[in-house]
């Protein structure tokens, strides 16, 4: 056999390929579908917790740092009214004890002085 | 969206539109993909159609089975397939040659066409003496000669089905092409190439 008639042979058996079946292409797409991946779907975004009273009461007021800042305010001015200066004079470390006098006028006591 | 079966998105792309859960993935894919294994399978199988049918299914089975883990760039969904396949047609005609059940009259259908009953019968006839002959051929060699010269894949792509060099392709093609001719030569007469003025 020479080698264009086996050539023009194969040429001819590529122009005749098998086609496949309706039933080959629905069982092909069946698996397909029933093998296919699910897609996932977009998760739900979670439920916000339950906001409290003092939660809403602290946003009122600008959040919970500035609360705690007013609040640290506030009872250093309850102790320093409630509690005795030598009790702060005990806080402080002695800082503010022992009031000096301060004599700005040394010579000015004639000034006061009758006569 | 629905993709054509023939232009749009590549095999490659559409394997991922699958796994992402895109249906016309799947049917583009079925309609691009299973023709081309049914046809190259009838080929390595004698034309056993129902033999090629189960190979071409059992294919785009695996295939769908590994979409999820497809790698984008390392290979082609038809290389892969055609090795899928090969590797399926090989074992069943192992399997047949242990039970000694070589059917070669079952020939595939064939496409009308032809100017005349008797041309096309003749056509008929020596499609089945080529599909006999090819049988005849050790494996690696009906392989590569029924990708090159039938399924028309260039000699680099076979290599990739078949794993190895462009070289080795050749020369298997040419062995196969060799072998071919000279079984296909005792019947030439029968095949009406004599008449054709071919002698030789």
């Amino acid at each position: 056999m020479q080698d264009k008639d086996l050539d023009g042979l194969l040429s001819m058996a590529a122009s005749r390929a098998p086609r496949p079946s309706d039933g080959l292409m629905d069982r092909v797409l069946a698996d397909a579908m029933a093998l296919q991946p699910r897609p996932e779907g977009i998760a739900a975004p979670a439920a916000p917790a339950p906001v409290g009273l003092l939660a809403r009461l602290a946003a009122l007021f600008g959040g919970a740092p500035v609360v705690a800042g007013v609040l640290s305010a506030a009872m250093a001015g309850v102790a320093v009214g409630y509690f005795s200066p030598a009790t702060t004079d005990l806080l402080t470390g002695g800082l503010g004890a022992g009031a000096e006098v301060l004599d700005l006028f040394p010579s000015a006591d004639f000034l006061m002085t009758e006569g | 969206m629905a993709y054509d079966a023939e232009a749009g998105p590549s095999d490659e792309a559409l394997m991922v539109l699958y796994a992402n859960g895109d249906r016309h993935a799947a049917l583009a894919l079925t309609q691009r993909v299973t023709p081309r294994v049914l046809a190259y399978a009838a080929r390595m199988l004698a034309g056993d159609r129902a033999e090629a049918e189960d190979v071409a299914q059992e294919t785009m089975l695996r295939l769908w089975r590994m979409a999820p883990e497809w790698r984008q760039g390392e290979t082609k969904v038809t290389t892969w397939a055609y090795r899928v396949a090969t590797n399926l047609c090989i074992d069943r005609q192992r399997s047949r040659r242990r039970k000694g059940q070589m059917a070669l009259d079952d020939a595939p259908d064939l496409a009308d066409g032809g100017p005349t009953a008797d041309q096309r019968l003749q056509d008929n006839h020596r499609v089945a003496a080529l599909e006999a002959a090819l049988a005849e051929l050790p494996d690696r060699q009906r392989q590569a000669v029924v990708l090159r010269h039938i399924e028309g894949l260039s000699n680099p792509e076979i290599a990739a089905v078949m794993e190895i060099g462009v070289e080795a392709v050749e020369s298997l093609t040419a062995r196969g092409k060799r072998s071919l001719a000279a079984v296909l030569s005792g019947q030439r007469g029968a095949l009406g190439y004599e008449d054709d003025g071919h002698a030789g």
